[in-house]
């Protein structure tokens, strides 16, 4: 199964806001100026 | 990566999941004894944006993920039974400061995670900040 990939390396990453573990929102955008290692973990085992 | 913080200079590690378990990230993240984020990616935005699929299970359940789960239990961590989405497959990606992707690492199947230090080079070669 393929999945269309909407951004590729060069292509800054959209605005997102998700949700961290203290439930607070958390914005990509405010933590501009810093490199971020994102890891997407396949489930919590 | 935990054991790995020194060597990302200022770069922040950030893990995310899909669970929608809020109390799991927070006990997950106490478990690993970890400082930086966990985050919720409940919708899987991040996983649609990188073009993380969902794998076969074939791939999914392959011999090389077999081991790596018996590995990991004979190293004493607990393991439960998943309620999510077994099938997902995960990512890792380096964005830089001006927020663009610099690198993007799909594994195929769970066991073919990228070693750290491929992730430690491709922030090393981002450089220091400009002061």
């Amino acid at each position: 199964m393929t999945v269309p990939r909407v951004i590729d390396v060069g292509d800054v990453l959209p605005d997102v806001t998700l949700v961290d573990h203290d439930g607070h929102r958390w914005r990509f955008d405010d933590h501009r100026g810093r490199p971020l290692v994102l890891i997407l973990h396949r489930h919590l085992a | 990566m935990r054991d790995h913080l020194d060597q990302l200079a200022d770069a922040l590690p950030v893990v995310v999941t899909f669970s929608d378990d809020q109390q799991r990230l927070a006990a997950y993240r106490r478990h690993l004894d970890i400082e930086f984020p966990v985050l919720a990616d409940v919708d899987r935005v991040l996983y649609d944006l990188f073009g993380a699929g969902r794998g076969s299970l074939r791939k999914v359940w392959s011999p090389g993920t077999l081991v790596m789960y018996a590995r990991l239990l004979r190293s004493g961590r607990r393991l439960r039974l998943p309620s999510e989405d077994t099938r997902q497959l995960g990512a890792d990606a380096v964005v830089g400061r001006d927020g663009r992707l610099d690198r993007l690492w799909l594994p195929p199947s769970p066991d073919a995670r990228p070693p750290v230090q491929a992730i430690i080079d491709a922030v090393a070669e981002l450089g220091r900040p400009t002061r």
